[in-house]
């Protein structure tokens, strides 16, 4: 990938670093994880971190450290499957929407309202309850409630974009539509798209954390840092690290592609004061 | 530039002011109806009908009384039939029982309602209350020490996921320090006290859930804040203002803010579905009785009328919202009107 020099410098080569650190970690996790990581120890009952828990266990006695590192697994797989598809999605139809205009544009644009109107979580939490919860659920739903925004984003690049001279010169060379749309116009709408691709994994990450920990993404025995954060609520008073360390994952998660974010922002749109 | 103040023209504002809002609102008519058709196709794809639901719940439903609740639900008569006599319902505002308790749902969000609104409407004024001056400052003096600082902690309070915030203000000020309340909006005993004594025990629960929204929102807020007035001081009006003599002060407050604040006037509008439905993990952590604790309750419970009465309500306010907010702007902003 021809990547711009801004993200090979400085804060942000380190941001991406520990991201891929962190991605190796979740892919690796069979082998790093100290333990099993639904490997229940009654005995060993909310011990508080130190050796040969390093992290603390939770009131079943499991490892917190291991059952992070496999929650990793689950948010980073749904940040990315999320964010990569209602990019797509929302891509696709504001590209046909802008670019055919006349009654498919409208018919677009007005579902993506109806959408954008019902206050996010009320939609969200409606949908899982007729899908049923579950993390592929919480991927489609995340979809399905997340296009509206990159639609209307790329629909506006088109529209500016359809009435310039080149996208004319290939319109009177004969290419086919299809063809102008897909490797003359869109490629030119994507900068914007690619930056809101990286908040767009940093709030699908914080969504299915969210869902998780209100008890309608993973299921148990699975982890993810959400839930980890919900079974720690239920020992507030007796084990803080249960609190603790998973939320300080999704926080320095966070910090580090909103890193990224930022730095792609500040490349494709220089207007912006930094 | 504001009209000349004779007897004709403020009529003709007002005019134009009337037929702008008789248009937006117009145009909210097929937005309505576009919820009510997605309301309505998602009770149908939920899985397992109320029928069914509560036939599942019943061991000695028999198939007759199956037939007399599809019946009683008009679920026997055509789709088209059911959509209007679901339209009808909605708009009488009639979204049916609870599956759970049998109460009419209209009810249920109506007594939620004004603990979500408190909530939302004390967040946001504190929020813009701390964003205003952040964001001005940090756009009239991008270069000094505090504003780095503070462009740092916006990013950072940008990343900072609430539902963790509020965690840790349980667990800190309220498990081991004991200042707040872990949670609740009134303490125990507290429903039949005078309202001296409800007040202050009020605001104090409305404490945690207050930090954690206010927290959320201003970050944005005040970066919205410092670009739209950092634009408006690259304007022309502001040459000429300086150039005519005026002091810094006088640009600042009287030329460049009230056109900087134009752009938050719709943030505010847009900002307002995520104010209604983002309050949903804070009003769950905190168990505050709110709208958004009562979305929860629903999904967990699979309570299809209540979930959908909340979403369809929820729409509604919005769209009540963003009107206001764009008759508020066309109100400030003469240009808007006559496009």
């Amino acid at each position: 990938m021809a990547g711009p020099k801004v993200f090979w410098k400085g804060p942000t080569l380190a941001a991406g670093l520990a991201l891929a650190a962190l991605a190796a970690v979740a892919v690796l996790a069979h082998w790093l994880a100290p333990s099993d990581p639904d490997k229940i120890d009654i005995l060993q009952r909310l011990a508080a971190p130190g050796p040969g828990q390093w992290l603390g266990r939770d009131a079943l006695g499991r490892d917190l450290l291991s059952r992070m590192i496999y929650g990793a697994q689950v948010s980073l797989a749904v940040g990315l499957t999320a964010a990569l598809g209602s990019t797509l999605v929302g891509s696709l139809l504001g590209a046909v929407s802008g670019y055919l205009g006349g009654w498919v544009d409208e018919v677009i644009m007005r579902c993506a309202d109806v959408l954008m109107c019902i206050p996010g979580l009320f939609l969200v939490l409606t949908l899982i309850v007729v899908l049923g919860p579950g993390i592929t659920n919480v991927v489609l739903v995340i979809i399905f409630t997340g296009w509206t925004d990159i639609a209307r984003l790329v629909r506006g690049e088109v529209l500016s974009l359809k009435s310039r001279e080149f996208v004319l010169a290939a319109r009177a060379s004969g290419a086919h539509p299809a063809r102008i749309l897909f490797r003359h116009v869109l490629p030119n709408a994507m900068a914007p798209v690619y930056v809101s691709l990286t908040f767009g994994i940093a709030g699908s990450i914080l969504m299915e954390s969210g869902l998780s920990f209100l008890g309608l993404g993973v299921q148990p025995p699975t982890a993810s840092w959400g839930s980890l954060l919900s079974d720690g609520r239920e020992t507030l008073h007796e084990a803080w690290w249960m609190v603790v360390f998973p939320g300080l994952a999704i926080l320095v998660t966070m910090l580090l592609i909103n890193q990224l974010g930022e730095a792609a922002r500040r490349h494709y749109d220089p207007k912006e004061p930094a | 530039m504001a009209a000349p103040k004779t007897s004709a023209l403020p009529s003709f504002w007002g005019l134009m002011l009337l037929r702008y809002a008789l248009r937006r609102m117009i145009l909210a008519v097929p937005l309505l109806l576009g919820i009510s058709v997605l309301t309505f196709a998602l009770l149908h794809l939920t899985p397992g009908n109320p029928v069914q639901q509560q036939m599942a719940m019943n061991p000695h439903f028999s198939a007759a009384s199956a037939e007399a609740l599809r019946r009683l639900y008009g679920m026997d008569q055509p789709l088209p039939l059911q959509y209007w006599h679901w339209l009808a319902r909605l708009a009488r505002l009639d979204f049916g029982l609870s599956l759970r308790d049998q109460q009419p749902v209209l009810g249920k969000i109506l007594a939620a309602l004004p603990a979500t609104l408190f909530l939302n409407i004390a967040s946001l004024a504190i929020a813009l209350g701390i964003a205003i001056p952040f964001g001005v400052h940090s756009a009239t003096h991008p270069k000094s020490r505090f504003t780095r600082f503070f462009t740092g902690f916006t990013f950072f309070s940008f990343s900072f996921p609430g539902f963790w915030l509020a965690l840790l203000l349980q667990l800190c000020l309220a498990a081991w320090l004991g200042i707040l309340p872990i949670s609740g909006i009134l303490s125990a005993g507290m429903d039949s006290a005078p309202w001296w004594q409800k007040l202050p025990d009020f605001l104090w629960h409305a404490a945690g859930p207050l930090i954690v929204s206010v927290f959320g929102s201003w970050a944005v807020m005040s970066r919205y804040v410092r670009n739209s007035m950092f634009e408006a001081l690259g304007q022309d009006y502001i040459r000429t203002a300086r150039a005519k003599g005026l002091g810094e002060r006088a640009v600042f407050w009287r030329h460049a803010l009230p056109n900087a604040l134009l752009p938050v006037v719709t943030l505010l509008g847009l900002s307002l579905p995520g104010l209604i439905g983002g309050s949903v993990i804070i009003e769950t952590i905190f168990a505050w009785p709110g709208m958004g604790l009562l979305a929860w309750e629903a999904s967990t419970g699979y309570d299809y009328p209540v979930i959908l009465g909340v979403s369809f309500l929820g729409a509604c306010l919005t769209i009540l919202g963003n009107l206001a907010a764009d008759l508020g702007l066309a109100m400030l902003d003469p240009r808007i009107k006559v496009q």
